[in-house]
């Protein structure tokens, strides 16, 4: 009698993974609390101090009435999108290498190449490419010294020198999800592709490409939004001249005095990102987005 | 095994809680918070420059203020000058700095949020101060100069004058001009031929256009004093317009034959420490103002550490001879004083200004 009973009970509390819908809130609670109050509520914020005094929705037309503000935009949608592509192509060869290669003290070294910077300041960093290319530094010594140049190259202070001293502290921040992900790919399949008569080239491309494209597509997403934002790289390296969105919030607050300035700034630099992203992402094809969300 | 863990957390939540609550026992209590005898509440929050600025504060003021009268001295820095944050603190209602070491104490006077010295200090001044160097609710400290600066070795010929810097077929050679608007404009206007009396208030468009000229051939606009420092050091300028001090700096450290005109630079008197309306340890900020104004050796050997200025007017006898050449008191001719009732008033039309030509 007692034995069935127990029966019957067990079968009605069969354990199952799902919970129900309230437990599910409940549980998920505490992480949207976290997110309303540090995400959602100083967007919100931001958005209302663009708004509000002086010039409520002026502050906003306002903004786009300058020539300077376009222009240091387009820069520094321009600049970190080239940043971007270059990192990740860069990034996409050393973190497949590093995969690859069956040589350890190759792959000590790539993985030192690509941990020390991290270690290393932001200003440490940029000052060495400073250094390195200011007009009487180590590059143009060698250049004037072997013959190649009579006069020493100015280098410093252009697009050139942003560039690269932003895709020298991106690379990191590049190659390590790209690296994650290229773990889980088997290099055997490139095998396999060239043993069905592919050429190397096309070996990868229909292989390892559609494999690695999602993590791709999340590296460049990373890289990109970290590049918007940078501040003393554009005007250390590149000039005063021709500074990031960042500079001119920094610019509202403390040359301007004014916080709905710097508001509306940060606002109009936090949609244009977004934007670019967005539309990259749409771009690049809808199925590969999904798959990245998944996976 | 139970009971041990219990007991450990016990007692690390017992010694946090104490920790806690015995913490920090002064809350803005607003003015004067000392009643009768007895020495005021610190600590003094000072907000300053950073770097060697605040290393010199704290070695020659701070430090032996705190010996003396056990009042605790802490120094902030934060953003890229110390008056912003002050700004923004009594913006949002609450402030929470004592002593402000503003470069633009008009700024913070326009919004009313300066408290006037107590009649102790005022006789202090009256009697030890340079005239001009303060106000009823300022002493002028580190009073800077914009000067030009020329590295011989590099320039065939030093331009000695705003006129002779902009001419750049007369004067070949890179420059380097500091990305600080009010600085450049006053020196366009004296190259566009204005005299010195009448460069304030400046005529914004006119200097914009005279810098128009000139910009092809700058090659950097340095921001920060570091920077100001390093484009003479590493060779990339020959001339520059940058902070007097900075560059004597450059002359002490890296090339002895710097040279520095003063002609046409312009002196600030509108900054220096000031002491917040609404600062939450008053009285405590009040003595550290006096202390100051009472240790002349100390405001020596601060100045000599800097090649700033300071209010005392033992000052030439108290400072290094070497040091004195480098201060703006030593050429009081060639100096124009900044109008800085104007400059706030005007700061807006100014920064856009400089931001179009800039960055435009």
């Amino acid at each position: 009698m007692g034995a069935v009973q127990g029966l019957r009970r067990s079968r009605r509390r069969t354990w199952t993974g799902e919970r129900s819908g309230v437990t599910g809130v409940l549980l998920a609670t505490p992480l949207m609390l976290f997110i309303a109050v540090l995400l959602i509520y100083p967007l919100w914020r931001l958005v209302s101090i663009s708004t509000g005094p002086p010039d409520g929705f002026g502050n906003v037309t306002g903004f786009f009435e300058g020539s300077a503000q376009l222009r240091v935009l387009r820069i520094t949608l321009l600049d970190s999108a080239i940043v971007t592509v270059i990192s990740v192509a860069v990034g996409a060869v050393i973190a497949w290498s590093m995969h690859t290669t069956r040589r350890t003290s190759t792959r000590l070294l790539l993985w030192a190449a690509m941990i020390l910077p991290f270690l290393m300041g932001a200003v440490n960093k940029l000052y060495a490419i400073g250094v390195i290319l200011q007009t009487q530094g180590i590059v143009n010594e060698f250049l004037v010294g072997v013959g190649i140049t009579d006069q020493p190259v100015e280098m410093l202070y252009t697009q050139f020198a942003v560039v690269l001293g932003m895709v020298y502290q991106m690379l990191p921040f590049a190659v390590l999800p790209l690296y994650a992900s290229f773990r889980t790919i088997s290099p055997e399949i490139v095998l396999a592709a060239e043993s069905l008569g592919a050429g190397r080239l096309r070996a990868i491309m229909n292989t390892v490409v559609p494999l690695a494209l999602p993590s791709v597509l999340a590296s460049a997403t990373i890289v990109f939004m970290i590049s918007v934002g940078f501040v003393l790289t554009p005007v250390l390296l590149g000039g005063a001249t021709a500074p990031f969105m960042a500079s001119f919030i920094n610019s509202a607050l403390f040359d301007f005095f004014n916080l709905a300035r710097a508001a509306v700034t940060s606002l109009v630099l936090l949609i244009c990102a977004l934007v670019v992203i967005v539309v990259a992402l749409v771009f690049l094809g809808r199925e590969r987005l999904s798959k990245a969300v998944a996976s | 095994m139970g009971t041990r863990v219990a007991l450990c957390i016990l007692v690390v939540g017992v010694a946090l809680g104490a920790a806690a609550c015995g913490g920090d026992d002064d809350e803005g209590g607003g003015g004067g918070s000392a009643a009768g005898g007895g020495t005021p509440e610190g600590p003094v929050a000072v907000s300053s420059w950073g770097g060697s600025w605040t290393e010199a504060e704290q070695e020659h003021i701070g430090t032996p203020f705190t010996e003396e009268t056990g009042i605790e001295v802490e120094y902030k820095v934060t953003g890229e000058s110390p008056t912003s944050p002050a700004l923004l603190q009594a913006q949002s209602g609450n402030v929470q700095l004592d002593v402000i070491n503003s470069e633009n104490a008009e700024l913070l006077r326009s919004e009313d949020l300066l408290a006037t010295w107590p009649q102790e200090i005022q006789d202090l001044l009256a009697e030890g101060a340079r005239e001009g160097s303060y106000k009823d609710d300022l002493i002028a400290f580190g009073s800077t100069a914009n000067v030009i600066v020329c590295n011989p070795k590099m320039m065939k010929k030093c331009p000695t004058t705003a006129e002779e810097f902009w001419d750049v077929e007369g004067f070949p050679g890179r420059r380097a001009i500091m990305d600080q608007a009010e600085a450049a404009m006053a020196f366009a206007l004296q190259a566009d031929g204005v005299p010195m009396e009448e460069v304030y208030p400046l005529d914004i468009d006119r200097a914009i256009a005279k810098l128009e000229e000139i910009k092809p051939d700058i090659r950097v606009w340095p921001g920060s004093g570091d920077e100001q420092q390093q484009v003479l050091i590493n060779e990339e300028v020959g001339a520059a317009i940058m902070w007097n001090g900075r560059a004597w700096g450059v002359k002490q450290e890296n090339i002895e034959d710097l040279e520095l005109y003063w002609e046409g630079s312009q002196v600030s008197y509108g900054s220096g420490l000031v002491v917040m309306k609404d600062a939450p340890h008053q009285e405590a900020a009040f003595e550290y103002i006096k202390w100051i104004l009472e240790n002349p050796e100390a405001q020596a050997a601060w100045s000599s550490a800097l090649t700033y200025m300071t209010p005392t007017n033992q000052l030439n006898d108290l400072v290094d001879p070497e040091v004195a050449e480098g201060l703006p008191s030593a050429h009081e001719e060639d100096v124009i004083v900044e109008d800085d009732v104007w400059l706030v008033e005007n700061n807006e039309a100014i920064q856009s200004a400089w931001q179009e030509f800039l960055a435009g």
